[in-house]
């Protein structure tokens, strides 16, 4: 009975920290399919409509994210991903958390970390903050005329951009008074109490 | 004897643990290593080797070209394989990563592809794992934002 014991003792994983849930070719399964990905327009969209079913998380470092960000963001740095401390964050059921970086590299780390670890609906941004530049901050439209479709993707950029540059051209102080206002304002729209 | 007889089902139940646990440790599609690892080793790009450090590296290496399709590209690396990401945890391709004693390092185009693979691999267990640094950091942000130093909270924004 002692050398049972002793056996199971010598294989029993004494490593307290949590490892992956998902098993291995499940994990690369998820991460080859596209549906991960959603694109800067996409992201665009959110934040027009200030959808409140994503949250968007950066993962670049506090000082990049504090000279620009995506509106609505808030900042997980990649270097502190294994803090316990964002787990409250990282593992919402009702949320869809889109990642990103300035590039796709850290977001991808951050994506196949927070999958593994069994926390769902995990999306990217694709391309990062450097994509939603070329894209939402800098595209103009050239041409003469301008399809139905095309209107409503420059117009979806436009809002975005505006929303973008207004809420990062605020000193830190005010884009919480900011935000509040604009919950008030969603709140008096949908009929509730101030 | 008796006594042994009384004992039989706490053998039973040592034995059904100890199957379990040996089940545990053996199978090979399941992590075990701690996530920390991984953020602690891709931090700062501490897990990539860009395409000079690899021509100027001492010791053996292999070079993994992730791509697969239209995607299987372009560098031609020496001593390179290619194993489509999805392919990438198949019997025949697990034992090779597994017995490699050289460096491994992946490669693909897509740099979130490479990082993907990476960081299932690591966290396999596989030790001297690099990623080859595409030829410009795209975690650098390119531009500058530039605050428009009109912007008020009375405007009609909110």
């Amino acid at each position: 009975m002692l050398i049972g014991l002793g056996i199971i003792l010598a294989f029993l994983p004494f490593n307290t920290a949590k490892s992956f849930q998902l098993k291995a070719d499940e994990l690369l399964s998820k991460s080859v399919s596209d549906d991960i990905y959603f694109s800067v327009d996409q992201v665009a969209r959110f934040v027009s409509n200030e959808d409140s079913t994503f949250q968007l998380i950066d993962v670049r470092n506090a000082e990049q994210f504090k000279a620009c960000n995506i509106p609505g963001s808030i900042n997980i740095p990649f270097n502190d991903f294994s803090n316990p401390k964002w787990e409250v964050y990282l593992n919402q059921k009702g949320l869809k958390n889109i990642y990103y970086g300035n590039g796709d590299q850290s977001a991808s780390y951050a994506w196949t970390i927070s999958t593994g670890l069994g926390y769902g609906n995990n999306f990217i941004m694709k391309g990062g903050l450097n994509e939603w530049y070329r894209t939402v901050m800098l595209s103009q439209f050239e041409g003469e005329n301008i399809t139905p479709r095309e209107n409503a993707l420059f117009e979806n950029r436009f809002n975005a951009r505006k929303i973008f540059t207004q809420i990062n051209s605020l000193p830190d102080s005010l884009k919480k008074h900011y935000f509040n206002a604009k919950h008030l304002q969603a709140s008096k729209l949908d009929g509730g109490c101030e | 004897m008796k006594q042994l007889k009384n004992l039989r089902y706490v053998f039973l139940f040592l034995i059904i643990v100890l199957v379990l646990v040996l089940v545990r440790s053996f199978n090979t599609n399941l992590f075990k290593q701690d996530p920390g690892n991984a953020v602690e080793a891709a931090q700062n790009n501490r897990n990539s080797i860009t395409l000079t450090q690899l021509g100027s590296l001492k010791t053996q290496y292999l070079v993994i070209n992730l791509g697969s399709g239209g995607k299987f590209d372009s560098v031609q690396i020496k001593k390179s394989i290619n194993i489509p990401i999805e392919n990438l945890l198949d019997q025949a391709n697990r034992t090779i990563l597994k017995e490699s004693k050289d460096e491994i390092i992946l490669y693909s185009t897509d740099v979130s592809t490479t990082a993907k693979a990476w960081v299932i691999l690591n966290q396999l267990g596989l030790k001297k794992l690099f990623i080859l640094a595409p030829e410009e950091n795209t975690e650098v942000f390119k531009y500058k934002f530039q605050p428009d130093t009109t912007v008020r909270l009375e405007n009609d924004s909110i």
